[in-house]
C-alpha cells in the first residue's frame, strides 16, 4: 500500500512536471487539446455542406453529423495520445530509468493523470457542444455512467493495449510508426464520419465490434441522439480488460524492464 | 553481527556484438518472461561473448571495494547487474538492504525543467515529502554550489554545473550499499575534493562498490581490490594487491603496445640503476633507487640535443631531461654517453623511458628512440605519479 501510495505520488509530480514542460515548450500549451478536433469538425461542416449542397437534409441531420465527427475525433485523438504515450514510455524516459533505482508504475500513474486533464478538458467541450446543438443531456444516473464509461473505455482501452505492445515498441521503431500511420485508417473505420454500422451482414459491423473508438463513439453519440445503446457486449469486454490486467501487467513490464534497458543501450 | 549487503553468486551475462541477434535475444527474453519462465542459455552463439562469468562476491557493511580491470573486463556491466539495469543471464544477485548509486547521474534530468524542479522531482521519486524533501532539495542545492542557476532551466547549465548538480541529487542519500562508477572527475578541484569527502562520509556508513580507471581514487577510498579479466574475477582482496596486479596487466599492455619512433636505428641505449646493473625492459624497481641511461652517441651529430621522456602507462609525458639545459659540449672523441637520472620517485605502476634527438639548433627532429619499458613497486598515497621524498628537518628555532 505504501509503495502504491509513493508511485501515485511520483506519478502526480512526474504529470505536473510534464505539464509544465508543455506549457514551456509549445506556446498554446493545453489548448492544442482544444484545437484539433474544432479543426476537424469544421473541416467536416465545410466538406458535408458542400457535397450535401441540395439534398435537403434537416438541420438536425446536419447537426448529429458534425457533433459525431466532433466527438469521434477527440475520442480517437485522446486514444492514439495515449496509446503513443504509454507504449514509448521506456524510451522517453530510458535516461530517468537509469540514473534511479526505480520501476514503471510512477511514469503509468503519470500519463494516467495527464491523460485525465485531456479527458476532462475533451468531455467539457463535448458536453458543451452537445447542449450548442441542443441534444438532450441525460438525466438519470445509468445514462451518466455510460456516457463516463465511454470516456474510460477509451482511456482505458488505449492504455491496455499501450502496455501489451510495450516491451516491443521500446525495442523496434516501428510501433511508433504504425501507431501515428493508424489515425486515418481508424478515423475511416470508426462511425465518425458516417452512423454506426448495425447490419451484422456488413464486414465494418464486426470491426467495429473489436473497435473502442467505434464502441465509445457510438455508444456516446446514439445515447444522446436516439437514448439507443450499442455494441453493449464489447463495451463490457473492454471496460473490463483494463480493469483487471491493470496490475499483472505492470509487474510484468517491470519484470521486463531490465531487459528492455540492457537492449536500449 | 555483520551481515551479508550483498551476495552474488554464478553471475553471468552475455552480450551480442550483431544488433539483430542482440534484438532477437531480447525478444525471446520477453517471450518467456511473458509465460513465467526464465531463459538461461549456456551456450555462446554467433557473436555472443560473456561480459560477467561465474562471478561470486560478498559484501559487508565497511567494505569499499575497487573493482579495477581493463577497458571491457565487465566492470559496468556488473555495477549495471547489481544496480538491476540489466537482467544476468545466470546466477543471482541478493540485496540486504536499500541501494544507492552514483551512475549516470545528471541522465534524466529535463532540460526544460530548472534545476529546482529536477531535484523536487527526483526527490519525491526517492519517497521524499514535506519537510523531508525540502531538506532533500536544500541538501543538493548546497552542495552543487550553483547559486542562481539552481532556479534556472537545466539545459542553460554548462557541462560542470550538470555534474554538480547530478552529484548532488545523487549523493544526498543514506543507502545501505553505494555503487559508483567513475563519476570523480566532476567539477573543478574544489569539488571534487568535496566529491571525494562526501564518498568518505557515506562509506562510513554503508558498503561501496567503486569503479574507476584512477589507481590513485582506489588506492585512497578502497579497503578491497578486485580485479576483473574477461568478465571473471581474478583477484579478490587486499586493495593493494589488487592495485599491483593491475599495474601489472597494464604494464604488460604498454610494453605489447607499438610505440612511435624515428630513426630509431641512430640511437641504443641501457637503463641502469644504482650504477651498476643493467635492467631488461619491463623489469621492476623500487622506489628511491638510482637510475641512469647510458646512451650510445656515436651515430649522432656532435652538439645534438638531447631529451629524456619519461612517460607513465598512459602514454603522457610526465617528467623530461633536457641536454639544452645543462648546456654541454661534447668532447673531441667520444661514443657514449651517460645521463644520471636521479632517484625513482614515482608511485608504483608502469613507466618508460625514451630518447628525442634534435639538431643541435633544435630546430630538427632526429630521432625518437624504442621506449625502455620498467616497473615500479612500493605502496600507493596519492594519484600523482611524481612522488618527491624530500628532505623533512625538525629544527628547534622558529624563523
Amino acid at each position: 500500500m505504501t509503495s502504491l501510495f509513493l508511485s501515485v505520488n511520483s506519478g502526480v509530480e512526474l504529470a505536473k512536471n510534464s505539464i509544465k514542460k508543455q506549457f514551456r515548450e509549445n506556446l498554446f500549451g493545453y489548448l492544442w487539446v482544444l484545437f484539433i478536433p474544432f479543426i476537424y469538425a469544421f473541416c467536416f461542416l465545410i466538406v458535408k455542406q458542400s457535397i450535401n449542397a441540395g439534398e435537403g437534409s434537416s438541420i438536425h441531420q446536419e447537426h448529429m453529423a458534425v457533433f459525431r465527427a466532433f466527438v469521434g475525433m477527440s475520442f480517437l485523438q485522446l486514444w492514439i495520445q495515449l496509446l503513443q504515450d504509454t507504449s514509448q514510455v521506456i524510451r522517453k524516459r530510458k535516461n530517468f530509468l537509469r540514473s534511479l533505482t526505480i520501476q514503471l508504475d510512477p511514469f503509468f500513474y503519470s500519463i494516467l493523470f495527464e491523460i485525465l486533464i485531456s479527458l476532462i478538458i475533451r468531455m467539457v467541450l463535448v458536453y458543451g457542444a452537445a447542449m450548442y446543438f441542443n441534444f438532450p443531456i441525460p438525466k438519470n444516473v445509468l445514462d451518466h455512467l455510460m456516457l463516463f464509461g465511454c470516456a474510460f473505455l477509451i482511456v482505458g482501452s488505449a492504455f491496455f493495449i499501450g502496455m501489451l505492445i510495450l516491451p516491443w515498441a521500446s525495442l523496434f521503431g516501428d510501433f511508433k510508426r504504425l501507431i501515428s500511420s493508424s489515425v486515418m485508417p481508424l478515423a475511416l473505420l470508426s462511425p465518425i464520419f458516417y452512423e454506426p454500422v448495425v447490419n451484422p451482414a456488413s464486414p465494418l459491423y464486426w470491426i467495429n465490434l473489436i473497435n473502442p473508438i467505434a464502441i465509445s463513439s457510438s455508444i456516446f453519440c446514439e445515447l444522446l441522439f436516439r437514448h439507443e445503446y450499442l455494441y453493449l457486449n464489447s463495451f463490457f469486454i473492454w471496460i473490463s480488460l483494463p480493469i483487471i490486467f491493470f496490475f499483472p501487467l505492470v509487474k510484468l513490464l517491470n519484470k521486463q524492464l531490465p531487459i528492455i534497458l540492457e537492449r536500449l543501450g | 553481527m555483520n551481515t551479508d549487503l550483498l551476495k552474488i553468486e554464478n553471475l553471468s551475462k552475455k552480450y551480442s556484438k550483431n544488433l539483430k541477434e542482440s534484438l532477437s535475444g531480447a525478444a525471446k527474453d520477453l517471450i518467456y518472461s511473458g509465460v513465467g519462465l526464465t531463459r538461461a542459455p549456456k551456450k555462446l552463439h554467433g557473436s555472443e561473448f560473456w561480459a560477467l562469468k561465474n562471478v561470486n562476491l560478498v559484501l559487508k557493511k565497511g567494505d569499499v571495494l575497487g573493482v579495477m580491470g581493463h577497458n571491457g573486463a565487465g566492470k559496468s556491466t556488473l555495477l549495471k547487474c547489481i544496480a538491476n539495469k540489466i537482467k544476468p543471464d545466470q546466477g543471482t544477485i541478493t540485496i540486504n538492504g536499500d541501494m544507492g548509486h552514483l551512475i549516470e547521474m545528471s541522465a534524466g534530468f529535463d532540460g526544460v525543467l530548472t534545476g529546482r524542479e529536477n531535484v523536487t522531482l527526483r526527490g519525491r521519486i526517492l519517497g521524499k515529502k514535506g519537510k523531508s524533501l525540502s531538506s532533500y532539495v536544500d541538501a543538493v542545492k548546497e552542495f552543487a554550489e550553483i547559486e542562481d542557476f539552481f532556479d534556472a532551466p537545466f539545459q542553460f547549465y554548462s557541462s560542470g554545473m550538470k555534474s554538480r548538480l547530478g552529484f548532488a541529487a545523487s549523493s544526498v542519500i543514506e543507502p545501505d550499499i553505494l555503487i559508483i562508477d567513475e563519476v570523480l572527475a566532476v567539477g573543478d578541484l574544489g569539488f571534487r575534493i568535496k566529491c571525494y569527502e562526501r564518498i568518505n562520509e557515506l562509506s562510513r556508513r554503508c558498503a561501496v562498490i567503486f569503479v574507476s580507471h584512477s589507481l590513485g581514487q582506489v588506492a585512497r577510498m578502497c579497503n578491497r581490490g578486485l580485479y576483473l579479466e574477461k568478465g571473471q574475477i581474478i583477484y579478490d582482496g587486499g586493495v593493494q594487491q589488487a592495485l599491483d596486479l593491475y599495474q601489472e596487466k597494464l604494464a604488460d599492455v604498454a610494453t605489447r603496445k607499438k610505440h612511435v619512433t624515428l630513426n630509431p636505428e641512430l640511437i641504443s641505449m641501457n637503463l641502469w640503476v644504482d650504477e651498476v646493473s643493467h635492467i631488461a625492459t619491463n623489469a621492476k624497481m623500487e622506489y628511491g633507487k638510482f637510475i641512469g641511461l647510458t646512451v650510445d652517441i656515436s651515430r649522432l651529430i656532435r652538439n645534438s640535443q638531447i631529451r629524456a621522456l619519461l612517460r607513465d602507462a598512459s602514454g603522457s609525458v610526465i617528467c623530461d631531461w633536457n641536454s639544452k639545459r645543462v648546456g654541454n659540449e661534447w668532447p673531441d672523441a667520444f661514443s657514449s654517453l651517460e645521463i644520471h637520472l636521479g632517484r625513482v620517485e614515482l608511485s608504483p605502476g608502469a613507466y618508460n623511458i625514451s630518447l628525442e634527438i634534435m639538431s643541435p639548433d633544435g630546430i630538427e627532429h632526429l630521432c625518437l628512440s624504442e621506449p625502455i619499458v620498467f616497473k615500479v613497486g612500493g605502496v600507493y598515497y596519492s594519484p600523482l605519479s611524481i612522488q618527491r621524498s624530500g628532505e623533512w628537518i625538525f629544527k628547534n628555532s622558529i624563523l
